[in-house]
């Protein structure tokens, strides 16, 4: 097999973080030193990020059947490189009062980083296989990190057992398809599937959906969403930052890519479930958002409906994908950011305390002692709730517009019933920071850390995260330009 | 360029008083009151000195005072603001009610003033720029924009205890993210079957209403948008928020007149159904009628059973806007004439309502009017203003609420008498139930022995210089039916 020159070019960010991984490992053999392998994670990641735009030029290309880049994956790729970025950023000052060992948290990340990157690409079975498995598996590990945090033993076996079984999914799925279409090539199965028998389109179909509910189970989407909540409880905010974007944007990207270019994924079938799946879950997810008093859960489920908007974009036929792209990058961008402010605020007021500070009323009256802090956050719960002003909103008028022209009625009522759920959930959680009540401003006033919260990076990153919500959501066009450009 | 003023200067001043509240505790009311009379003060220049005419360019009018900044170009928005005469009314009683609700709280929020102050500006800035945006997807920014600092405004600084106040708040927000949701469906039905038609992707005004939409698809934006206005307004099945706004909001006024401010939905009814979709709300007319007449009996029905006082003045005003949205469907140019001066009287006399009775409240604690009763003996002048503005609300002649009334009542009866008849006896129960407010809380024995009190110096002039505005409108309302005479003209013969 040869790779010329254009390929090895089109790999560059990521022989960058394999380079990196590497790096860190021998490091760490020879001699643990903390702040020079967090420096060289953050910086490996920023280059791999910058080197991106090498790709710019020579994309779409396909390398060696396994993948392939197109525009649209620089821009996932971008987004959940910013991400590990930021789990990085957040991750160190919490890092540096662990008495465990801490150099492997950068190297579970980058892994897990590695995986996301290489999944986005994808283009044959093994090696959408083989990525899903490097993108879960130090999750793991990342979930488990701090095992003396309260729930993190919890999570992490609960993710292990439950996404062992999503992958033996996933591995069946492709053996049914494989026994159709004899190659193990995602395009084959497209070129197979209308020349075939009624019943031998029944077993593709239900190879695919098998493959699809794997996928389902990462994205967490109803029926598959029952680890989501328990999880994120479970999991540093830290981490949450990069495990609740990285997995699930990769994941949506492959999705994205099938549905867009497949006429398999058409078919009424798949538009069925896919619809119904995604009217279930921006329901659900926002109904039981109402009940939280967990903020981490809370974030939880509110991804769940997040996802469940993120659906509706599939279900456009395929030829019909140009607005949808744009509207994915707005929406991913809008929950890219807002997941960072959002873990990031718990990851700052958690910096003093061994566990993280997660009930709701911990925030109460937060506005009164950190005004800036809280506005950001007010922010980003504003975005993801899709009020003018925030990028969030855009990201929904998008999706509204999708529905609207293909007249998706039914889910177009169930998006407005779950936006006014939604909204209300999110209500709650702002409405909570402006009260006042005598005990938190005790609480917060004995937080000393976190009041020049700003001058650290994490905080410059938040601001800036926060910052940029509200920009482009007063002016997006720079935005949705350099979506409409891939 | 003065437009793009209207809604900077209100948004810094906001600002600026948010941030000064930390220098001393008297900026941030100094701010918002010389910002809101600044913004005054550039509605009376358009007003007085510059050409708000409309003219006509080929088939559809141009304003003359626009401005247009490229915004989302990718989407086809555009920042389009323009005033006509109609907007110019409009504009001026929200800044005339903005200073008033200004000086209501100048004393009475003792809390977190900066705040209180920001979110003041921000509800103003948001109804100016309702008031002169001309790019639909703007109109829907603006719209959207009041909800977030009114729910502050309710649930922040409400006079009960915290926890129904955050209900009455929720109620709100929830109520008016519907009606947004509904008008957010039906813009981008309109844009994208504009796009279909003539492939170009654009949200402006203009060149909306220039072109017709498909008849089937026209009656299911109409409605889209009707809904949405009428959730705001509110007519009878959608006014479960109003009722909880009033009675949780802050005693001191503020926030009863951002609601009665909040009721831009005559003016998006009439700007924006009645010329996007003519065909439609000409045939929608006779269950718009129904609605209307509806919610002004009924209003006036259950006002007359209410024991307390903000409640039953909401659903007066409820009343007063079934009529309101008669006369909007009545097809009847005179009509539309006296809505304009119906709706500034309306608001006037409903704020000034609000006021008073908030300043009952703040002395006995109690808005129960089975609790009040004899308070003419104890207290000065309120009970006389009071009944004057109660008496005017029912539309006494020498008021504005007689000019507006009596126009709306006169233009429908032309073309439908009964119709005009029966919103006539509507009118007859709203002076019942006036009265007998006035009867149970003025008149007869008191109940509890109160200390006598004045009225503070302050109120006073307030409540004079809403008299004066209320007689003036009566007096002469050719002035305002001058301003607004044009764009009325031009809605009502609009024709596509």
């Amino acid at each position: 097999m040869i790779i010329n020159l254009q390929e090895l070019i089109a790999l560059l960010p990521f022989l960058i973080l394999l380079l990196a991984v590497v790096i860190v490992i021998l490091s760490i053999s020879y001699n643990r030193n903390h702040f020079f392998i967090a420096f060289l994670s953050i910086f490996s990641l920023f280059i791999s990020f910058f080197s991106l735009y090498f790709l710019i030029k020579i994309v779409p290309i396909d390398i060696m059947n396994l993948f392939h880049i197109s525009k649209l994956s620089i821009l996932f790729i971008s987004i959940i490189l910013i991400s590990s970025i930021s789990t990085c950023i957040f991750a160190y000052p919490w890092l540096v009062k662990f008495s465990l060992n801490r150099e492997e948290f950068y190297l579970l990340t980058l892994l897990s980083t590695l995986g996301a990157i290489f999944l986005t690409i994808s283009n044959h079975m093994s090696s959408l296989f083989i990525n899903i498995e490097l993108m879960s598996l130090p999750i793991f590990g990342l979930i488990a990190y701090s095992n003396s945090q309260k729930y993190a033993l919890e999570a992490s076996f609960k993710y292990l057992i439950l996404s062992g079984v999503s992958s033996s999914f996933l591995l069946l799925g492709i053996a049914w398809v494989y026994s159709i279409s004899g190659s193990l090539g995602i395009l084959s199965i497209n070129q197979v599937f209308f020349n075939i028998s009624d019943t031998e389109q029944l077993i593709a179909l239900f190879g695919i959906m098998m493959v699809l509910m794997s996928f389902f189970f990462k994205l967490s989407v109803v029926p598959f969403h029952l680890w989501t909540a328990d999880i994120y409880q479970g999991t540093p905010s830290s981490i949450l930052s990069f495990f609740s974007v990285s997995s699930k944007v990769a994941i949506f990207s492959v999705l994205l890519y099938f549905c867009s270019h497949f006429a398999v994924f058409d078919h009424k079938i798949i538009f069925l479930i896919l619809s119904l799946i995604s009217f279930f879950s921006m329901l659900f997810g926002n109904l039981m958002a109402m009940f939280q008093k967990n903020i981490k859960r809370f974030f939880g489920y509110s991804s769940i409906s997040q996802l469940g908007y993120l659906l509706i974009i599939l279900l456009v036929p395929k030829n019909d994908y140009f607005f949808s792209f744009q509207a994915s990058g707005v929406f991913l961008f809008n929950y890219l950011f807002s997941n960072i402010v959002y873990f990031g605020v718990i990851n700052i007021f958690s910096s003093s305390s061994n566990n993280d500070v997660d009930f709701l009323f911990s925030y109460k009256g937060l506005f009164w002692s950190q005004p800036l802090l809280a506005s950001v956050f007010t922010i980003v719960l504003l975005s993801l709730s899709g009020i003018p002003i925030t990028l969030g909103f855009f990201g929904k008028l998008f999706i509204f517009s999708i529905i609207i022209k293909h007249h998706f009625w039914f889910i177009g009522i169930a998006f407005l019933i779950s936006t006014i759920l939604g909204l209300y959930s999110y209500l709650r959680l702002i409405i909570n920071m402006y009260l006042k009540s005598p005990e938190t401003i005790l609480f917060n006033r004995n937080m000393k850390t976190s009041y020049f919260w700003l001058y650290t990076p994490s905080g410059i990153l938040i601001f800036f995260s926060g910052l940029m919500l509200l920009i482009l959501g007063l002016y997006p066009d720079p935005l949705i330009n350099l979506i409409k450009l891939a | 360029m003065s437009l793009s003023l209207l809604i900077i200067i209100p948004f810094l001043s906001g600002i600026f008083s948010f941030f000064s509240f930390r220098l001393q505790k008297d900026i941030p009311r100094w701010t918002a009151l010389i910002g809101i009379g600044l913004t005054l003060l550039v509605i009376v220049k358009i007003w007085f000195f510059e050409d708000y005419h409309i003219y006509q360019k080929q088939n559809y009018p141009h304003s003359y005072h626009q401005l247009i900044l490229p915004w989302i170009s990718s989407l086809g928005i555009e920042f389009h603001i323009a005033v006509d005469g109609f907007s110019v009314t409009m504009l001026f009683l929200t800044s005339f009610l903005g200073i008033i609700a200004i000086l209501c709280s100048w004393t009475e929020i003792k809390k977190n003033e900066g705040f209180f102050y920001l979110n003041i500006m921000l509800v103003l800035t948001g109804t100016i720029g309702v008031f002169i945006s001309f790019d639909l997807f703007l109109f829907f920014f603006f719209w959207e924009i009041i909800l977030i600092p009114t729910y502050f405004l309710i649930a922040l600084w409400g006079q009960e205890k915290k926890d129904s106040c955050i209900n009455a708040a929720n109620k709100f927000f929830i109520y008016a993210q519907a009606s947004g949701l509904m008008m957010l469906a039906s813009i981008l039905l309109l844009v994208i079957s504009y796009y279909k038609n003539n492939n170009i992707l654009t949200f402006n005004y203009d060149l909306l209403f220039s072109k017709p939409v498909d008849q089937n698809l026209e009656y299911i934006v109409m409605l889209g948008f009707f809904l949405a206005f009428i959730i705001k307004m509110p007519i009878v099945p959608f006014h479960g928020w109003l009722l909880d706004f009033h009675e949780k909001s802050s005693y001191c006024g503020a926030i009863d007149i951002i609601g009665a401010l909040l009721k831009t939905a005559p003016y998006g009814l009439l700007r924006y159904n009645k010329i996007l979709f003519p065909h439609a709300t000409e045939s929608f007319a006779p269950i718009a009628i129904f609605l209307g007449f509806f919610s002004m009996f009924y209003g006036a029905w259950v006002a007359f059973s209410q024991i307390n006082i903000k409640r039953l003045i909401a659903y007066s005003s409820i009343s007063h806007m079934g009529l309101i949205l008669i006369s909007i469907y009545s097809g009847s140019e005179i009509a539309l004439q006296g809505l304009v001066i119906q709706i500034l009287s309306n608001s006037i006399s409903t704020s000034a309502l609000f006021i008073l009775s908030g300043q009952i409240y703040r002395h006995l604690k109690t808005q129960d009017i089975s609790q009040m009763g004899g308070l003419w003996t104890y207290i000065y002048w309120i009970p006389g203003f009071y009944l004057f503005f109660a008496l005017s609300n029912l539309g006494i002649p020498g008021t504005g609420n007689f000019i507006g009334e009596f126009l709306i009542l006169f233009g429908i009866f032309k073309n439908h008498p009964l119709i005009s008849i029966l919103a006539t006896i509507g009118i007859v129960f709203s002076s019942i139930y006036s009265l007998n407010m006035i009867q149970k809380m003025y008149y007869g024995f008191s109940k509890k022995d109160i200390p006598i009190f004045f009225l503070n110096i302050k109120d006073f002039f307030i409540s004079i210089v809403l008299i004066f505005s209320l007689i003036l409108l009566g007096l002469m309302p050719q002035k305002i039916l001058n301003i607004s005479f044009e764009s009325i003209h031009f809605i009502y013969n609009f024709q596509k």
